[in-house]
């Protein structure tokens, strides 16, 4: 192996987005304010990282994983293809912001200097290996995003979710860390690579005392993921939230609680062990069956078109879960495609409400009628996101489904599947709600005056729709890569 | 093999569609020339299928097979039987008259025309797939289009309608798709292929545990039994089909009521032959419902459309009732029922078009349907008035028309299967004939409401739209043969698997 | 069972009797003499001069923040500096620019914080 501190070039990703936090405060102190030039720079910035993870994802070494500062960090498949998920959501949230109205101009570098830190944050989570480490990297993560979700200062709404945020963010993590310490005083390491082992050996126990410190960090994660029942914040603060930090909330910080939720899961322990903790797997399966519930039927009535994607975040976190609940190989690559797939759909879905708040100031679904006679492209895009965010074919949502279906089936459990279909069917209907009023409603009178949409939001919803549609067709390549990037993870 | 025949008819209303997007919308006459020969084309293969089809083989034909995700078995695989032709017939049939019958639609021609196309895509690949996943693919894909089609193009309540319409089939489907998943778990090796399912439920159907095969069986009758649709489930019927435009009106009633019964032959049946010869009963006592109490709320109707509508739900009840009789053990009518069914999908797919056109001209004409409201027709409109007698005759089992043979075939077969439902049921063709006659009478006899005195007849374009279909009825109800000849194999291999 | 873990609640339990036997004893020995004095927030001695409920003015924090940040700073060079002679013979001048990076980083924040104004005491009206 080679020194540890050597392998740094393996982080190139994680240096290249705080590299580009410095240079935009450095261009902004030499007098660049131009938003324009700014978000030039932050693209420029994370396609730099974006490439880099997509190469090293491929690197052989990286298959074999590549320990880093002495087993504090390590880059294998499952982290690179966690930052590019990263990647690509920050990459859409700076691209919204942009052009978003909510955010003004003159502080608009700051905002993107704490959504860059947010990434380097999830990205540090991702390749965690160590107990300290991980809870850094998710302090880094959180504490940054607090600053997101209040950032419209003057509007009572976002500072209600900034306050919510810190608030049951500061509790979360502070349960999770009890919960590290205790992981920590059981196997007396904090290295993570080391637990399987330790565990495994015979003096360990009892399995039954993992569950305490799992639920622990669980609860602290359940935060962040917004399962039931710690999801009661998550509506207020995506509601609140200015609407590009919202979209990437629900994306990627999401899936930055899923990579550490499966990296302690399935990552940590080896897989017959952690099936072998009793309750786990039943636990995790009522809750999410709950969450997805709980989700689905509270955003049938939400006539504010950002609370009801915050609900169905909600209810697709409880998808995930079910992949989550399975504790297997199978139902661990469902959740990754999942996460791919709803990744591109929200995202595509969040550009349409960017785009049109940015036109109308409106984020009412009732308001918001006759939208496919206006804009043509952009709502037929936003029907092929909300079809895949039901779940129907042929969208990559609908893959995902199947996948995480079909690892729940596998495994037996089928009153979950069944809970999971009818909750797919209860979903259809608030999003075809979103479509009723773009389709079958005329436009309003005062709608008609606003000019068209900007190029740029078109070509950006449909560069987010096109591999929707693309994964929902030809995925095979995708799922290969989860399962690669599965594989790397299970601990030995 | 290597013969193409059932892909280009799959896709290529697909690339009509694109086609179609690529024409500006002020081009109206470009658009309405490209929509109709993209359907032109899966007619021409169509008919081209219906002459080539090997009518002696119980065989899948036109076989196609590429491998899709091979980590899950999944693949790109369709074929035809006895079994599908028929309705790939008519699908392609209709789809082409509803091109041509929805040349009026005012607003947003470029988007009908374009998930019109869609939904003939989903439509065709949902009858041609052999691949279990390929074929929810396709059983999905028909729904977007057919929302929107109702939704956006649709009477009054179409935003109810619609919803209704795509949450129904929805919840089905995800029972469906639960079960596909569960049955593809529960073979070893893993398998989507319906052939290689069939099988099993040929051969050794011992391979299905009872209280799995029940699972199955029934989420899978649900799911077919919301398309039909069945009694319990029929409520999105008559919203949809009165607020559906008229040619989609025509495809949800000709085409897409079809599936559900073609579900039940072609995966039901064969997959899980025990469970169905068990489950006969029940089936027929709903088929029955079906008939009579479809007939009798008909009756009571006072929109014509809806009068169709629910006329459909009695004339489902009859092939329901057919294909229930064909699994009773020693019934040695079990041929005909099953034939008769099938045939009565047919035959009901080309009459119920007939009829929900011809309601879309008066309505074109009249902006109302309520069957009090005209009244002399007759001599107004006596070309038209001709065409409906026609539809009406052949929808209430006339004999001479398409509909007595095979409606003729079910009671036959089912006779001896359930005397007393057959007995019963019998009801509905005289409830059936009761309300076709008494609103033939009310619209079209009787003195010449004045308002409606200038009415014109029909146009070339909608004659162009009725005579293939009345040419049909007719040919088929004197000489059934040809279709008979196509399905019976097929059906009566699938006879085998309950003996 | 575990009695791994008994000492630990002994240890618990331990504790807790021993807090509440020192709050306990004073309650049952001392004299009771009430006196408002007595209730008075201690502060060193002085008389307390209006109510401890003032709101700070917001600049404090800023400022704290920014001392805090390279307080910090110092803690991580301290030990780095004490090595520095033998990282030098073996690595050269790497972990020199990795302090330096490290500096750096703070230094641009630094920087940005006075380019907004956060230094300055009195705010100018050029904050606008």
């Amino acid at each position: 192996m080679r020194a540890s501190l050597l392998n740094l070039d393996y982080l190139l990703p994680e240096w290249i987005v705080c590299g580009t936090i410095l240079v935009l405060i450095l261009s902004y102190l030499l007098g660049t304010t131009d938003r324009r030039r700014l978000a030039d720079l932050s693209v420029l910035g994370l396609v730099t990282a974006l490439f880099f993870s997509v190469v090293t994802f491929f690197e052989p070494a990286v298959v074999g994983r590549v320990s880093i500062g002495n087993g504090l960090l390590q880059v294998d498949p499952f982290s690179q293809l966690f930052k590019i998920l990263f990647l690509v959501s920050t990459l859409a949230a700076v691209l919204y912001s942009a052009g978003s109205v909510e955010i003004h101009g003159k502080r608009w570098m700051e905002f993107n200097c704490f959504l860059l830190g947010v990434t380097s944050g999830m990205m540090f989570l991702a390749s965690s290996m160590n107990l300290m480490m991980v809870y850094l990297s998710f302090e880094m993560m959180s504490l940054s995003s607090y600053v997101l979700a209040g950032y419209t200062r003057g509007d009572p709404r976002s500072t209600e979710a900034g306050y919510k945020y810190v608030l049951f963010g500061a509790v979360s993590s502070g349960v999770m860390l009890f919960g590290l310490s205790l992981m920590y005083g059981l196997l007396g390491t904090l290295d993570m690579g080391l637990m399987a082992q330790r565990t495994a050996l015979a003096q360990f126990p009892d399995l039954h005392l993992l569950l305490l410190p799992l639920t622990l960090v669980f609860v602290g994660l359940g935060y962040k993921i917004a399962f039931f029942p710690f999801h009661y914040w998550a509506p207020d603060v995506y509601e609140g939230s200015p609407t590009p930090v919202t979209a990437f909330f629900s994306v990627g910080t999401k899936a930055a609680g899923l990579a550490l939720l499966l990296r302690l899961l399935l990552g940590t322990l080896s897989l017959d062990q952690t099936q072998a903790i009793p309750w786990a797997g039943d636990l995790l399966a009522f809750l999410a069956a709950m969450t997805m519930t709980v989700g689905n039927l509270a955003a049938l009535n939400q006539a504010n078109i950002k609370r009801m994607l915050a609900y169905s975040a909600i209810a697709h976190a409880g998808y995930m879960l079910m992949g989550v609940a399975v504790l297997n190989v199978a139902g661990a690559e469902a959740v990754l495609f999942y996460l791919f797939a709803y990744m591109f759909t929200n995202l595509g879905a969040f550009t349409v409400v960017v785009a049109l708040f940015n036109l109308y100031q409106s984020e009412q679904v009732d308001e918001l009628t006759g939208m496919g006679k206006l804009f043509p492209l952009a709502s037929v895009c936003m029907a092929i996101c909300l079809f895949s965010l039901t779940g129907l074919p042929p969208t990559a949502g609908f893959i995902g489904k199947f996948y995480v279906f079909a690892a729940v089936i596998q495994k037996g459990y089928f009153v979950l599947a069944l809970v999971g279909a009818i909750n797919t069917a209860i979903s259809l209907f608030y999003y075809m709600r979103i479509m009723k009023a773009f389709y079958f409603r005329e436009p309003k009178a005062e709608m008609l005056a606003a000019g068209p949409m900007p190029c740029g939001y078109n070509v950006l919803i449909a560069s987010l729709t096109v591999p929707v549609l693309i994964f929902g067709i030809c995925w095979s390549r995708l799922y290969e890569y989860c399962s690669t990037s599965i594989s790397s993870l299970i601990a030995h | 093999m290597g013969s193409y025949l059932l892909t280009l008819m799959i896709f290529v209303p697909l690339l009509g569609a694109i086609a179609v997007l690529c024409v500006p919308s002020r081009e109206e006459k470009v658009l309405k020339t490209v929509a109709a020969s993209a359907a032109a084309v899966p007619l021409a293969l169509a008919v081209l299928l219906f002459m080539q089809f090997d009518r002696g083989s119980t065989a899948m034909q036109f076989v196609e097979r590429a491998p899709w995700l091979p980590a899950f078995n999944i693949e790109y695989y369709i074929g035809v039987d006895g079994l599908s032709v028929p309705m790939v017939l008519l699908t392609a049939l209709l789809s082409f008259i509803c091109t041509l019958a929805s040349w009026n639609i005012e607003k947003g021609l470029k988007g009908y025309m374009a998930l019109f196309l869609l939904l003939e895509t989903g439509m065709m690949g949902t009858f041609c797939a052999l691949d279990f996943f390929l074929f929810y693919v396709f059983w999905e894909v028909m729904l977007l289009p057919m929302y929107f089609l109702i939704g956006i193009w649709g009477g009054p309540r179409r935003e109810y309608a619609a919803i209704k319409f795509f949450l129904y089939t929805l919840a089905g489907s995800v029972l469906l798709f639960l079960g596909i998943i569960g049955l593809y778990f529960w073979t070893t090796p893993h398998t989507f292929d319906i052939v290689r399912l069939a099988e099993i439920g040929k051969t050794r159907p011992q391979e299905w545990n009872p209280p799995f095969q029940w699972l199955v069986f029934i989420a899978f009758y649900i799911a077919f039994a919301i398309k039909v649709p069945v009694f319990p489930f029929h409520t999105w019927l008559p919203d949809a089909h009165v607020e559906a435009p008229t040619a989609v009106s025509v495809i949800l009633a000709g085409v897409l009521l079809k599936m559900g019964t073609y579900g039940i032959l072609r995966f039901n049946y064969p997959i899980f032959p025990e469970a169905a010869q068990f489950l006969a009963i029940p089936m027929a006592v709903l088929a029955f419902i079906n008939m009579v109490y479809g007939a009798l709320v008909a009756m009571a109707q006072t929109d014509l459309k809806k009068l169709v509508a629910y006329s459909s739900i009695s004339h489902m009840g009859f092939v329901m009732l057919g294909i229930a009789a064909a699994t009773v053990p020693g019934n040695p009518g079990a041929a005909a029922a099953v034939n008769g069914g099938v045939l009565q999908m047919f035959n009901h797919g080309c009459v119920t078009a007939m009829l929900f056109l011809l309601v879309g001209v008066i309505y074109d004409r009249a902006h109302h349907r309520d069957i009090y409201g005209f009244g002399g027709l007759a001599q107004v409109m006596p070309t038209y008035t001709g065409f409906v007698t026609l539809a009406f005759f052949a929808a209430l089992g006339l004999p001479g028309l398409s509909s007595f043979i095979s409606e003729a075939l079910v009671f036959i077969g089912s006779f001896q299967a359930f005397m007393t439902i057959t007995i019963l049921g019998t009801a509905a063709i005289v409830l059936g004939a009761a309300y076709m006659l008494w609103t033939l009478q009310r619209v079209f006899l009787g003195e010449v409401n004045a308002k409606y005195a200038a009415l014109p007849d029909l146009s070339p374009r909608e004659i162009f739209c009725l005579t293939p279909l009345a040419v049909i009825v007719v040919i088929l109800g004197l000489y059934p043969s040809p279709v008979l000849d196509l399905m019976n194999p097929s059906l009566t291999h699938l006879l085998t698997f309950f003996w | 069972m575990h009695f791994d873990y008994l000492s630990v609640l002994v240890l618990v339990a331990l504790g807790i009797g021993n807090v509440l036997f020192m709050v306990a004893l004073p309650k049952l020995l001392r004299p009771s003499k009430p006196n408002p004095q007595k209730l008075v927030a201690y502060e060193c001695g002085e008389n307390p001069v209006g109510t401890s409920w003032i709101q700070y003015n917001a600049r404090f924090f800023s400022v704290a923040l920014v001392f805090v940040v390279f307080d910090v700073e110092i803690v991580f060079m301290f030990p780095w500096a004490v090595v520095f002679k033998s990282l030098y013979k073996t690595q050269g001048c790497v972990p020199f620019w990795e302090m330096f990076t490290f500096v750096l980083v703070l230094l641009v924040g630094l920087a940005y914080l006075w380019a907004q104004g956060l230094l300055e005491w009195v705010k100018s009206v050029r904050k606008a």
